[in-house]
């Protein structure tokens, strides 16, 4: 009768809980219907996103074309025009506006046309055509061509009508006489972190007349096996590919590099290379992470030893 | 042992069973023709034509390929759309039903979604009118630009126009240009940046619009076109050579 009453228990204390439990496990594991975010019903989106076009020659023709999409369930119609596009302060704001040499590019382009209409999960393509005039200073030329959607509805009472746009940014280097000069203003690698991230910092400065790619190359090993824990160049058939910036002339940029899933905790070897032009700074550094409370908590640790050991020599003084 | 306590044990075992079952249900593979085609283990059928190898194994190969490009998309809703598919859009009505009380303040927002899968993330620039927020009956009237930086909206004093960026849910790769209000310029001025491609749906945050009435505005209905451009930025992206 014991043994029976005892078996009733552990089955009301241990199996039940079980068995709430595996239900419920059930049902979460029961398939749900799928969550979708709910498609807006205007959504402007264009793809590809830029065009890094390269070196053309004075007289060259260059063909480009974008597409505009709808990702969203109502048809809307769109115009195209061609802007100024160039960039300020180190962080790259664009700038849509300002005029110089730079930007003269925009009298040399064609668009296939300037207006269009795309229908849901449709696409419409928007070609462009750069015709370089033989006499093309050499250098940098740098458009945005602007997809708009147009947004044909009355405002009734005091408000807002908010129009969508889109930007996409076309650059080439007209060849001739072209400077091809750069300055590494700075770069840092930070000796330690409280966060679980690696970041090295840098400033380059493009002091010649052509846009370059400025390479950044970030690798991070082990202090004490050597192993290889992180890069940022990947090999794709052999070949190395590096991160690279976009770097306009007469402009400074800062950019960060990172390791974004370092662990908590760890001492490393940390190589950062920023390359422009001819110019490239190499730091190479030990990097120690480790959170704050765990600092501190080391600290303590340490002095409450200090402390016990001194007292302990000072006792046996007396 | 209570008839509910034995109940319920005789339900966690056939919950159990059940659980057990699943995974039994996926090992057979049927093909179009509805012929189950074994995978080897056992005795294969001889008389089947989709017989497995000696070795048990029936496959073959199928490359699946696609291209995904780069892209960029922008979606921005008023506070005030209308419902469905039919009806107003892109609309922000300051105030209750678009009435702004002299002596008021009024404010009205739009939710933009930026989404890209751009690595070097984006940007999203804003400008309203060179004729500003002003009078639809006589254009000159019109509210001026609230002080950029401005922590506290005025709620006395002339007429302002202006608005304020806040962030939506727990995105994290939206930055902010100013938190504070700041004036409507005709010039595109920078409001957020992305540093890296967006996750899921895209990043999403609020513009709020807000406009305070003197006690003197005239009477009007006042209004302005706001543009929102979204650009990827600048990025080669990974290579092995220079421009």
């Amino acid at each position: 009768m014991k043994i029976k009453n005892n078996l009733c228990r552990i089955i009301k204390f241990t199996l039940l809980p079980a068995m709430i439990f595996a239900v419920f496990l059930g049902f979460s594991l029961a398939p749900l219907s799928a969550y979708a975010d709910e498609r807006p019903i205007y959504r402007l989106q264009i793809s590809p996103t830029q065009d890094n076009i390269g070196t053309l020659q004075p007289g060259d023709t260059h063909s480009g074309k974008f597409n505009v999409q709808n990702t969203g369930t109502k048809s809307y119609e769109y115009r195209v025009e061609v802007m100024p596009f160039s960039v300020k302060g180190t962080n790259y704001e664009q700038d849509f506006e300002t005029v110089s040499d730079y930007t003269v590019m925009t009298d040399w382009v064609t668009l296939s046309s300037t207006t269009g209409t795309v229908d849901p999960d449709s696409e419409s393509p928007v070609s462009y055509t750069i015709q370089i005039p033989d006499d093309a200073p050499a250098g940098l030329q740098a458009i945005a061509i602007m997809v708009t959607m147009i947004n044909t509805d009355e405002m009734q009472a005091s408000g807002i009508q908010t129009v969508s746009r889109a930007a996409f940014p076309v650059y080439l280097n007209v060849d001739g006489a072209t400077r091809r000069e750069a300055e590494i203003i700075s770069h840092t690698v930070p000796g330690f972190s409280f966060a679980p991230i690696i970041v090295t910092t840098s400033t380059v400065n493009n002091k010649g007349n052509i846009y370059t790619n400025a390479e950044y190359r970030l690798e991070v090993r082990n202090f004490f096996g050597d192993q290889l824990e992180y890069t940022n160049v990947k090999t794709e058939n052999g070949v190395e590919k590096t991160v690279r910036e976009v770097i306009f002339p007469d402009s400074e940029r800062y950019v960060e590099t990172s390791w974004d899933d370092a662990p908590m905790v760890g001492i490393f070897k940390v190589k950062s290379v920023v390359k422009i032009f001819d110019e490239e700074s190499i730091i190479e550094k030990v990097v120690i992470i480790c959170p704050l409370w765990l600092l501190i908590l080391i600290i303590v640790i340490i002095a409450v030893a200090i402390f016990w050991i001194v007292s302990r020599i000072l006792k046996r003084r007396q | 042992m209570s008839k509910t306590t034995n109940l319920l044990v005789a339900l966690g075992v056939v919950a159990g069973l059940g659980v057990a079952a699943l995974p039994l249900s996926a090992m057979a593979v049927t093909d179009n023709n509805g012929v189950t085609i074994h995978d080897g283990t056992g005795t294969d059928d001889a008389t089947n034509k989709y017989e497995g190898a000696v070795d048990g194994n029936a496959s073959d190969n199928v490359t699946v390929k696609t291209t995904i490009e780069s892209a960029l998309s922008i979606t921005v809703v008023g506070d005030d759309d209308a419902d469905g598919e039919t009806g107003q859009k892109h609309l922000v009505l300051l105030g209750d039903n678009g009435k702004i009380v002299n002596g008021g303040n009024a404010s009205g927002a739009a939710k933009v979604t930026v989404a890209t899968n751009h690595l070097g993330g984006y940007q999203v620039k804003m400008n309203g009118e060179a004729t500003g927020f002003n009078g639809v009956t006589n254009a000159s009237e019109k509210f001026a630009p609230v002080a950029n930086n401005t922590t506290t909206f005025p709620t006395t004093g002339s007429s302002v126009f202006g608005y304020q960026t806040t962030k939506e849910g727990t995105v994290t790769n939206v930055t902010f240009a100013n938190e504070n209000w700041n004036g409507l310029s005709d010039t595109a001025t920078l409001i957020a940046t992305g540093t890296k491609a967006t996750e899921n749906a895209g990043d999403t945050f609020t513009i709020t619009f807000r406009a305070h009435a003197s006690e003197s505005q005239a009477a009007d209905t006042y209004d302005e076109v706001v543009t929102i451009t979204a650009t990827t930025n600048l990025s080669a992206g990974e290579g092995d050579g220079d421009a």
